[in-house]
């Protein structure tokens, strides 16, 4: 009988570190320069996401966007909050480029095509980035301290089922919607 | 409660069970894979946005247009630039793997004078010194004449005295001798190529490492949809030219002569056909098809790393052009106008007698350029200097060398002159794609110092350059042809031209209108002697662009190993059979010999290799060694030789 309780007892410390505790250690919480509202760009601003993540006309993704394209319309402040007041006076006018942590960045052998996606696919952002761009504010930024890479990339939690979309961004779940829509990319096609 | 050994056990068991339940050993598994991948040590690529831009390769004087594919950290890539009227949209294999030339480990980071480290500009106070010095006995090598900075040599040279040399490359040979028959200068004659019917190749390899690799692989792939021009290639050994052409025919080695003068009509078939191993009907029919296959003509010149056919061969080489009726008819060998702008033609260095120079500056900033050691060095006198400016360690080093590290392969300003062979003149530019390193100086930089320490007044780099265009667009003559939108336009506006230019475009002259032209062939001495056929024969094989001292960069050294389509650098490469005969296997270590030198590699077997004869890798390290047995620095010794072979 004590041998069993002490069996549980190891069993049930080891289940709770390995599914509490071991997330908890594993990822570190990093804030972002500024609080981006996605939200109030797109409504007041009419904008889209690729007013300011472009897709260049020759297929490659110019990524996060620089400070200079904020610049074009923050160049004063456009508002009273303390994110504007940082992003005009600390970004825009020093021309210092704002060091946003990247949630979708993937280890460096994989390659991504956005212009094939958006433009070929005709998909939406919104299927692997999720409600980002409707965000009011920058969710937080887990960092994992193991591959350096974002929560984000592994899905929110640690056992990955039930993900919705925008979350998880591993090489299983590029195959499985390529599955889906009966796409073979290949080896060479993601990764180099 | 007492806690026993058997409880521990449990409490052991249990955490082990809910380990295994929990994500740790799975996540953390995957998480190492992924943290395998981002070491912080690894080489990544900035992330910036990339772009295409047009430059020039620099391995060889053709000057091919490279397409690169630039990120923020550099070029990372390497494409040909379609349409290119050097390099025709290819380029040699060794280029493709170019861009990583700046990270070679042979990299040369500092000055040497004596061999010590030093500035680079008390090296190049030194050099100043020397070259005052030697006054006419000083030379400098410029291994690709008719550059914007070959001005600034020539002005140099003949402001202290001395002279600019340069090196005749396998293109040169047979042309060379053309020139001299036919009373005309340097570089004044070219190939015909497209309008030809048939070419005989006498030993060049011409349709592997010869002229410009898009060239001539343009004209032999045009003969499935044309018929024309028909490749037939002579020459005493099996080459890859000799695989790819329509006919070949291999030679006794040294019989080159006797085959020239039987096809001339100068020595009867029957015993032509005994000196070179030839049969009588296979004689009769070439010499027949030079006649009536017009316009046809005859290429020698022998191997790029071996020595050429000898000076009388090449004289009858000339002379049977003359018979044919190739000299001055399109589709043969035609006058090209000199390039506007240009200086005079160089001399070629293996013209200047042995030990006669004290400083001989050498400017070898193309690392796919082979100068022989050998050949460089006995050109100086005993205490001679040899000056290098080089991007990277030579193999060899002697104590009186200047070492000056200078630009790479799309480092720097450069500009090309065009192939050697080429039936028209092309001139293009580049400001260089890569930065360039702190410790490097770019030729045209290195000549601007050069001259100030000499106070040589001279222009600036970019005076010349603007000068140039400027004597083309007055010229008004040929055509600008840009990559980036795929056009050819007139040079007609200096403005415009340049805007092209800078964006990586090529300007190619007119051709010139063919017409007759006359050589002196009647002192051309017609015998032919009876070569020993020696046993066994060595020949070097190096893929174009790779022919130096370098190790070769990863990409062709994945090529040359793993296609195995080039004999490696310390590899002696034989047919199973030959091996067997000479009783060795597979890895041996072997000393080669021939009558010019030595050199050491392991025997490799390979059932592709044509039995008696031994190919030896001349490119990366040890090449200067192969050159040496190969007799590179011994003009007409030959593009093979006879070896002997023994366990060392
Ligand atoms: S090595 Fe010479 S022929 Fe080959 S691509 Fe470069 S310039 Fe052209």
């Amino acid at each position: 009988m004590r041998v069993l309780i002490a069996f549980l007892l190891g069993l049930a410390g080891s289940l709770a570190f390995g599914w509490w505790g071991f997330p908890q250690l594993l990822y570190q919480r990093e804030p972002q320069p500024l609080q981006y509202n996605h939200k109030i760009h797109i409504e007041k601003g009419s904008m889209e996401c690729s007013s300011c993540h472009e897709v260049a006309a020759d297929g490659q993704f110019a990524g996060i966007p620089r400070t200079a394209s904020c610049g074009a319309c923050h160049a004063e402040p456009l508002g009273k909050t303390e994110a504007e007041k940082i992003l005009v006076t600390s970004y825009v006018a020093p021309e210092r480029e704002l060091d946003w942590k990247v949630y979708s960045r993937q280890p460096m052998n994989v390659r991504f095509s956005h212009a094939v996606h958006v433009n070929k696919a005709a998909m939406k952002c919104e299927e692997c980035h999720g409600g980002r761009g409707s965000a009011t504010a920058a969710e937080p930024f887990y960092r994992n301290r193991v591959t350096g890479e974002s929560r984000n990339v592994w899905g929110p939690r640690m056992i990955r089922v039930g993900l919705k979309p925008g979350e998880g961004m591993k090489m299983s779940d590029c195959e499985s919607c390529h599955e889906q829509k009966g796409v073979s990319a290949g080896c060479l096609g993601c990764h180099r | 409660m007492a806690i026993g050994r058997r409880e521990l056990l449990g409490l052991a068991g249990g955490a082990a069970v809910g380990g295994a339940l929990s994500p740790v050993p799975w996540k953390l598994l995957d998480d190492s894979a992924i943290w395998t991948q981002n070491w912080s040590w690894t080489p990544t690529p900035v992330r910036g946005p990339v772009t295409e831009k047009f430059g020039l390769c620099t391995l060889c004087a053709a000057g091919c247009g490279v397409k690169a594919r630039c990120g923020s950290a550099g070029v990372f890539g390497v494409a040909p630039a379609a349409e290119h009227a050097t390099g025709g949209g290819a380029l040699c294999p060794v280029v493709y793997g170019a861009h990583q030339l700046p990270y070679h480990p042979r990299r040369l980071r500092t000055a040497i004078v004596n061999g010590h480290a030093v500035e680079t500009k008390e090296a190049i106070a030194e050099v100043a010194r020397r070259l005052e010095a030697a006054g006419a006995k000083a030379a400098i090598l410029d291994e690709r004449p008719g550059r914007i900075v070959s001005a600034l040599y020539d002005r140099i040279a003949r402001a202290k005295g001395g002279t600019v040399v340069t090196l005749a490359q396998v293109e040169d040979r047979s042309l060379r001798t053309m020139e001299d028959l036919a009373g005309m200068g340097p570089g004044t004659l070219g190939y015909d190529f497209e309008h030809a019917a048939l070419i005989l190749s006498v030993g060049a390899p011409l349709l592997d490492s010869w002229g410009s690799t898009g060239r001539m692989s343009r004209l032999w792939s045009r003969r499935v949809e044309t018929g024309k021009p028909v490749f037939v290639h002579a020459g005493s050994h099996w080459s890859r030219t000799a695989q790819l052409a329509d006919r070949a025919l291999i030679l006794r080695p040294g019989s080159e002569a006797a085959l020239v003068a039987a096809l001339a009509g100068k020595l009867a078939i029957e015993p032509a056909a005994e000196i070179t191993g030839l049969s009588p009907a296979s004689l009769s029919d070439l010499a027949l098809r030079l006649r009536e296959q017009a316009p046809a003509l005859v290429v020698g010149g022998g191997e790029a790393a071996s020595s050429g056919l000898p000076e009388a061969t090449e004289r009858m080489i000339a002379a049977l052009n003359v018979a044919i009726g190739a000299l001055g008819r399109a589709g043969g060998i035609v006058m090209r106008r000199p390039l506007t702008g240009a200086p005079q033609p160089p001399q070629y260095l293996d013209r200047v007698p042995d030990h006669s120079l004290d400083l001989l500056v050498h400017e070898a900033s193309s690392a796919g350029i082979v100068a022989p050691e050998a050949l460089l060095r006995r050109k100086l006198a005993a205490k001679g200097t040899l000056v290098r400016l080089s991007a990277f360690l030579p193999e060899a080093f002697g104590p009186n060398d200047v070492l000056i590290p200078s630009t790479t392969f799309l480092e720097g300003a450069e500009d090309a002159r065009g192939a050697r062979d080429a039936a028209v003149e092309t001139w293009s530019y580049s400001d260089g794609l890569s930065s360039v390193p702190a410790s490097a100086l770019p030729p045209a930089e290195f000549a601007a110092q050069l001259a100030e320490a000499l106070q040589v007044k001279v222009e600036s780099y970019e005076e010349l350059r603007k000068a140039r265009a400027a004597a083309i667009v007055a010229a008004k003559r040929g055509h600008v042809y840009r990559h980036a939108g795929g056009e050819r336009a007139e040079a007609t506006d200096l403005e415009k031209f340049e805007a092209a230019m800078a964006e990586g475009a090529v300007w190619v002259d007119e051709p010139v209108e063919p017409g007759p032209l006359r050589a002196k062939i009647d002192a051309v001495d017609w015998s032919a002697g009876r070569p020993e056929q020696p046993s066994l024969i060595a020949v070097a094989s190096s893929p174009r662009g790779s022919l130096s001292v370098l190790p070769a960069v990863p990409l062709a050294s994945k090529l040359d190993r793993e296609t195995r389509l080039y004999a490696v650098p310390g590899e002696v490469r034989m047919n199973p059979r030959t091996a067997r005969e000479l009783n060795l296997r597979p890895g041996d270590s072997v000393l080669v010999s021939t009558p010019f030198g030595e050199t050491r590699g392991r025997v490799r077997c390979d059932a592709a290799a044509i039995p008696g004869q031994l190919e030896l890798g001349a490119c990366g390290d040890g090449s200067q060694l192969v050159l040496e047995a190969m007799g590179a620095a011994e003009p007409g010794a030959g593009p093979t030789q006879a070896a002997q072979i023994r366990r060392s």
